[in-house]
């Protein structure tokens, strides 16, 4: 066999001389150009995540220092009689409340009769209302006119009186047609004679007479008022002692809180003198003028740098011990005394159900006082604080409080809860409607109805989550309010709700938004189910409910749980809605109120990072937490996302 | 009468006027009378004026080159074909055990359950083996477990899949080969116990091995079950049926005993396509 020659028949397939970049043809450009894109978000990624961490994990050390700080001033015994003073309030609250509405139980008739005058008024008002005015103008003018008198202060004067007469008959005619049922706000309704006895003194005092019914109703009510109190009198004393009794744990309470509050200044100020040293310094070394310069650098040296002791800050504390210690105990032992003194039963039913309540508040306030007690006991400003407790103390705290004069708190758990609350109502009302929607689509809907439904459904998309949220402002919190004071519906947690702007709110327009994410994948992953297995279902004799039920959503279920997840991390990492919608309030849900609590206003973690990080000092503790904050929400992001990822891989469909 | 269809480069020369229809022995199970049925709601025929009878427990294969309409013709018989919008049935009644399937008091759903179907590519759901011959009794509202052990081992054992599954009931159906799994579904179909079993080439995703089983059963199968198959392979059709029908461009051209047709066909299309001159 003759071997062929290189530069012969094998030339055919060597390279081609042609385009060439750094030693690249143009194939490898591209591929070059594409590996790097793909490159750059990996690279990207890693530097966004690395930059969290190391901006977020500063903070445990730095509040820890903020925690010892706490304790070493005595802020922290401060806090527990604090906690002293609000678990007491709580009862006088109660008692106070009870006590009012007993005595205005006593003038219950005369209130809703002086009520129905009022609305009575406003009803007139309404429809004299032209009347009025040309009254008021006319008066106005001949009272300018006075000063100029001759014949147009009579024109005026003339006009004026036309004004009033044909007020008076407008009244009257107004009066002919209002009756009983032109009231609607009052909830009680007046007999009708007290009804026209209240129509005409309301005419009498529109007409500018005098109104002896009404005054007499007043009096009324201020001398039945006082008979009642002269009735209850025991339990108004006892109320009032009650709150008369806090009064040495306050001032106790309010001299140490000076105290501690300056040691804290000392502490802050000890912190920042290297730094204000060093500024100093600096200027002095750049001003020309020397007299400045000898002040500056005199300031500079004045400047203490040594730390305050904590020794000498706490003495003020310990030496009040005793005090608050013997001060406590009688207010317990008072509190108990006067307890008894409240009566378990009076007149009226509101008044009672509060009443009922009452022993449940005073065995919270025994529990809650006797722990505040042993830890005021215990207390001292030598135990050390590790590193363990700043990190739990971030993640379990209960309280947020920042910019406060007194000591800031940062603690998740008020954010965490709001944010899962909301996601949490987003979700269940999202899911139900996304897969429904999903499975009709894909699997009953004919194509006219698909090429409806889907488009608009994926449109919902591209609403700006801004225009959603000021929705949310300006339609759905006063229709749900509204909604919600439907007498039908009362028996609902959380109804009527008294805030306009709440998780729930917040939690359906979210639940709006997700509707896409999820429909749209839980739509894909029933369309990869192979119409092989419809047609062998339908095939053996099962209905079209039986075929999606039991054979196609089963093998998509898969996909839809995928999906159900990456609509709860896009409903978890929303921010506009919930900072424009949920209420902002940052305080942990009354878990005690059962489902009530879905319709209170809230702050999630996406709306706290949004509304302060421009407002914080860079490299500030705050300034750090919200960073944690962030790296939480990145973490939850991150979890859900690989978890939706596990389900496909594991439970993917596999034919 | 005009038929628009994926026609075949080669033809087989004039359509006859009539089809040719042979003696036919045993008792008439699906009775066809000039059935036509369009896919478009009417404006094209896929099927044209087919009369035949299909008789009681014996295996009929339907035969002829792709898109001459025997497989929409098989899905004539369960109405499949009522899942497609625009398809109907546009002339002609079929009935089965006497009674027109088309009829407004007849319920497709029913329909099903008598007449079940076995098809082109192995289809078990993604359940276990168990689940998925039990899932026609079950819809069916049958709940007692026994009962379903009952059906799933009887149906499995006529199946001939029973000694080779019956260890490993509750795990996959895809952890079958190909035969097994077509053998399964076929297991399925008769667990809900049809009159009819439609199979629309049954073998053509299986090796020749795992067809011969399928063959087997299907021959064993004839004794309780009318069975219609669709198939491309002229030696399977003269191997396991008792009649053969050979469509043509939507027509029937002509229908008798296996046997006869194969030896000797009247119709010159029918001797040019079973003699491989075409097709």
């Amino acid at each position: 066999m003759s071997k062929t020659s290189t530069s012969g028949e094998a030339r055919a397939f060597r390279k081609r001389a042609g385009f060439r970049l750094l030693g690249m043809d143009f194939q490898d450009i591209i591929r070059h150009f594409f590996g790097g894109n793909a490159m750059v978000a990996i690279i990207v990624l890693v530097l966004i995540s690395a930059f969290l961490a190391k901006e977020a994990f500063f903070f445990f050390p730095r509040h820890l220092e903020e925690l010892r700080a706490y304790r070493n001033t005595g802020q922290e015994y401060v806090g527990y009689l604090d906690a002293e003073i609000k678990a007491h309030r709580k009862i006088t609250s109660q008692a106070t409340q009870a006590y009012n509405l007993q005595l205005r139980a006593a003038v219950k008739g005369e209130l809703a009769l002086q009520e129905v005058a009022q609305e009575l008024k406003g009803i007139f008002r309404e429809k004299i209302v032209d009347e009025r005015k040309a009254v008021k103008d006319t008066t106005e003018k001949a009272g300018v006119l006075e000063f100029v008198g001759g014949e147009a202060l009579e024109v005026a004067l003339k006009e004026q009186a036309q004004a009033e007469k044909t007020l008076q008959v407008a009244i009257e005619e107004t009066a002919k047609g209002i009756f009983l049922d032109s009231l609607v706000r009052t909830e009680v309704r007046p007999g009708p004679g007290d009804f026209d006895k209240i129509k005409k003194a309301v005419t009498r005092e529109l007409m500018g007479e005098e109104t002896p019914w009404l005054d007499e109703l007043a009096a009324t009510i201020t001398r039945k008022q006082e008979a009642s109190a002269e009735k209850y009198r025991v339990f108004g004393d006892t109320v009032n002692e009650l709150v008369a009794a806090q009064a040495p744990l306050e001032d106790l309470w309010s001299g140490l809180r000076k105290t501690t509050a300056e040691n804290r200044d000392l502490v802050e100020k000890a912190r920042t003198a290297p730094r204000r040293k060093k500024a100093l310094e600096d200027g002095a070394r750049l001003t020309d003028d020397a007299d400045k310069k000898a002040q500056m650098l005199a300031k500079a040296a004045a400047v203490q740098l040594t730390e305050p002791n904590a020794d000498e800050m706490t003495q003020e504390v310990y030496a009040q011990r005793d005090e608050h210690l013997v001060v406590r105990k009688a207010l317990l032992e008072q509190t108990r005394e006067l307890a008894k003194k409240i009566p378990s039963k009076v007149s009226a039913q509101d008044s009672n159900e509060l009443l009922a309540k009452m022993p449940k508040v005073l065995a919270t306030f025994e529990k809650k006082y006797s722990h505040l007690g042993e830890q005021a006991e215990a207390w001292s400003h030598k135990k050390e604080i590790g590193m363990w407790h700043s990190v739990v103390t971030f993640f379990l705290g209960t309280e947020w409080v920042t910019n406060s004069s007194w000591n800031d708190v940062y603690g998740l758990m008020p954010l965490f809860s709001g944010s899962s609350m909301i996601a949490l109502i987003a979700i269940f009302i999202a899911v139900p409607f996304s897969v429904a929607a999903a499975i009709y689509v894909n699997q009953i809907a004919g194509p006219v109805e698909q090429n409806l439904i889907k488009p608009t459904i994926e449109f919902i998309q591209a609403i700006p989550s801004i225009v959603l949220g000021f929705f949310g402002i300006v339609v759905l919190g006063d229709f749900l309010r509204d909604f919600s004071q439907l007498e039908f519906l009362a028996w609902i947690p959380g109804f009527p709700m008294q805030e306009r702007l709440n998780a729930l709110n917040a939690g359906l327009l979210l639940a709006f938004m997700s509707i896409p994410t999820i429909f749209t994948l839980a739509e894909d992953a029933l369309n990869n189910v192979p119409k092989a297995y419809r047609d062998a279902s339908l095939a053996l004799g099962s209905t079209r409910l039986q075929t999606i039920l039991k054979v196609i959503v089963p093998t998509a279920l898969s996909g839809i749980v995928a999906a159900v997840l990456l609509g709860f991390g896009r409903i978890i990492g929303e921010t506009m809605v919930v900072l424009l919608v949920a209420g902002n309030k940052i305080a942990m849900p009354e878990f005690s109120g059962g489902l009530g609590i879905l319709t209170e206003p809230t702050h999630t973690m996406t709306g706290i990072i949004a509304q302060e990080t421009g407002e914080v000092e860079q490299g500030s503790l705050h300034w750090r937490a919200l960073f944690m904050v962030g790296m939480v929400l990145f973490t939850i992001s991150l979890l859900l996302n690989s978890l939706a990822q596990g389900v496909l891989k594991k439970f993917g469909s596999k034919s | 009468m005009v038929i628009e269809m994926n026609q075949e480069t080669a033809t087989l020369g004039d359509m006859p006027t009539e089809s040719t229809v042979g003696t036919i022995k045993g008792k008439t199970m699906i009775e066809c009378k000039n059935v036509s049925f369009s896919y478009d709601m009417g404006k094209t025929n896929t099927l044209d004026n087919i009369t035949l009878d299909i008789p009681e427990k014996q295996v009929t294969a339907l035969i002829g080159p792709s898109g001459c309409g025997k497989s929409t013709f098989l899905r004539c018989f369960n109405r499949m074909n009522d899942l497609i919008d625009t398809a109907r049935i546009t002339n002609g009644t079929i009935r089965i055990m006497g009674q027109d399937i088309h009829a407004s008091d007849v319920d497709p759903i029913e329909l099903r359950k008598r007449v079940g179907m076995v098809f082109q590519k192995y289809n078990p759901f993604p359940k276990s083996i168990f689940e998925n011959v039990s899932y026609g009794p079950r819809i069916q509202g049958i709940k007692d477990k026994k009962k379903l052990k009952e059906i799933v081992e009887q149906s499995l054992v006529g199946a001939a899949l029973w000694d080779e599954v019956k260890d490993r009931l509750n795990s996959s159906a895809f952890g079958l080969s190909g035969g097994q799994q077509q053998r399964l579904c076929i297991a399925r179909a008769i667990a809900v116990q049809p009159e009819v079993i439609l199979m629309d080439e049954p073998c053509s995703a299986l090796d020749p091995i795992a067809t011969a089983k399928v063959e087997e059963l299907i021959l064993e199968l004839r004794k309780n079950y009318t069975i219609v198959i669709v198939t491309h392979s002229m030696q399977q059709a003269s191997r396991i049926s008792d009649n053969t029908a050979f469509f043509y461009l939507g027509k029937l051209i002509e229908y008798d005993a296996t046997a006869t047709l194969f030896s000797t066909p009247q119709q010159k299309q029918t001797e040019d396509y079973i003699s491989g001159r075409f097709g």
